[in-house]
């Protein structure tokens, strides 16, 4: 009884922490979601949720809802033409909460830098973390959900969200 | 028993008050100088529906049951961030949930929807710019099948011009696409 009054301010502390880890990332949402140089969408669980039940017999329909059915939440954070891309990366690379999350990929190209973070439990990858920074670029995609990474790169051609096209990375990288 | 009376009517008068506050968006705008507003009945949609060239549509438009539309054009509108504020929480109190948001610059798209029993029963999308606000809420029963039938019956376009099947409708393509 004593060890599960001993581990239970443990547990507590550590759920408290992987939020608070958690929460870097919203803040950073939150932080910009109103600032007019960057454009904000946010695709809810419920939306998802409602074009999975949409079954037709038009096979890239089912192929798309195949994709979409075990998402819970897309949020995207983006800004084109900003100028100071590369230092909204290096905040945003500071907030990522790096134990909690595994690097899938780095890719610097000239001066685009672009990382994948996935969080996963198991063999379950729960979330993707999508940055991107180039001197006049700036993206941040938060995906969360049941990923599938051999699919999750389909929906770069299947939705026009500006942002969403450097998930085509993931397959590259795979290949 | 005099105080007792004033107390009353005092606490009565208040609440209207209050009531009159919570009033939804389109009937505390829909006389404002500006405002377009209307509200197009079932029997409306349906006279309308005869006018649509394909079956498709014809049988989805009549599956609406009541639309209004509150439009303020060329002009920024009364609607301040408060009476936004009001609107989403009295929409989670409806249970309507929220389907989309985006912002791009000043403007701002906002879909919220109640789904009951494999039907859409309410859409309300909100869109608001500096010089613009639009309002329109649709009330029916969608259901999955409509869906389905509306996407099958999509014309699409191919980036060679020709027309295809695409996934998203165009005009839902057109506010998300950036």
């Amino acid at each position: 009884m004593k060890k599960f009054f001993l581990l239970l301010p443990l547990v507590l502390l550590l759920s408290a922490s992987a939020g608070a880890q958690n929460d870097a990332i919203n803040r950073f949402f939150a932080q910009y979601m109103e600032d007019e140089r960057f454009t904000v969408v946010f695709v809810s669980p419920k939306m998802f949720n409602l074009v999975s039940k949409i079954s037709t017999d038009d096979e890239e329909w089912e192929k798309f809802r195949g994709i979409v059915g075990d998402l819970t939440g897309l949020r995207v954070l983006t800004a084109d033409s900003i100028g100071n891309g590369t230092a909204l990366y290096k905040e945003a690379l500071a907030k990522v909460p790096t134990g909690e999350y595994s690097e899938l990929l780095t890719v610097r190209d000239g001066n685009e830098n672009v990382r994948i973070w996935t969080k996963d439990s198991g063999a379950v990858i729960n979330e993707l973390l999508l940055l991107v920074g180039s001197p006049d670029e700036f993206v941040l995609l938060s995906l969360t959900g049941r990923i599938d990474l051999d699919k999750i790169s389909e929906l770069s051609k299947d939705l026009d969200i500006e942002g969403v096209q450097h998930l085509d990375k993931v397959k590259k990288n795979k290949e | 028993m005099k105080q007792i009376l004033f107390c009353l009517l005092i606490c009565l008068l208040s609440a209207a008050g209050l009531q009159a506050q919570d009033r939804g968006l389109y009937w505390k705008y829909k006389d404002y100088d500006g405002a377009i507003s209307l509200t197009l009945p079932q029997w409306i949609i349906h006279a309308g529906s005869w006018f649509l060239e394909e079956k498709t549509d014809r049988q989805m438009l009549r599956k609406v049951r009541k639309v209004r539309v509150l439009v303020f054009e060329d002009e920024p509108g009364p609607v301040t961030k408060k009476d936004i504020d009001r609107f989403n929480r009295k929409a989670e109190r409806r249970r309507l949930d929220h389907m989309l948001s985006l912002r791009e610059q000043q403007t701002r798209v906002e879909i919220w929807a109640k789904e009951r029993r494999n039907a859409l029963r309410k859409v309300v999308i909100l869109v608001r710019e500096p010089d613009s606000f639009a309002f329109v809420s649709l009330r029916g029963k969608i259901r999955m099948e409509d869906l389905v039938k509306l996407l099958q019956d999509m014309p699409r376009d191919s980036k060679d011009g020709k027309e295809e099947n695409r996934l998203i409708p165009a005009n839902v393509r057109e506010v998300i696409r950036i």
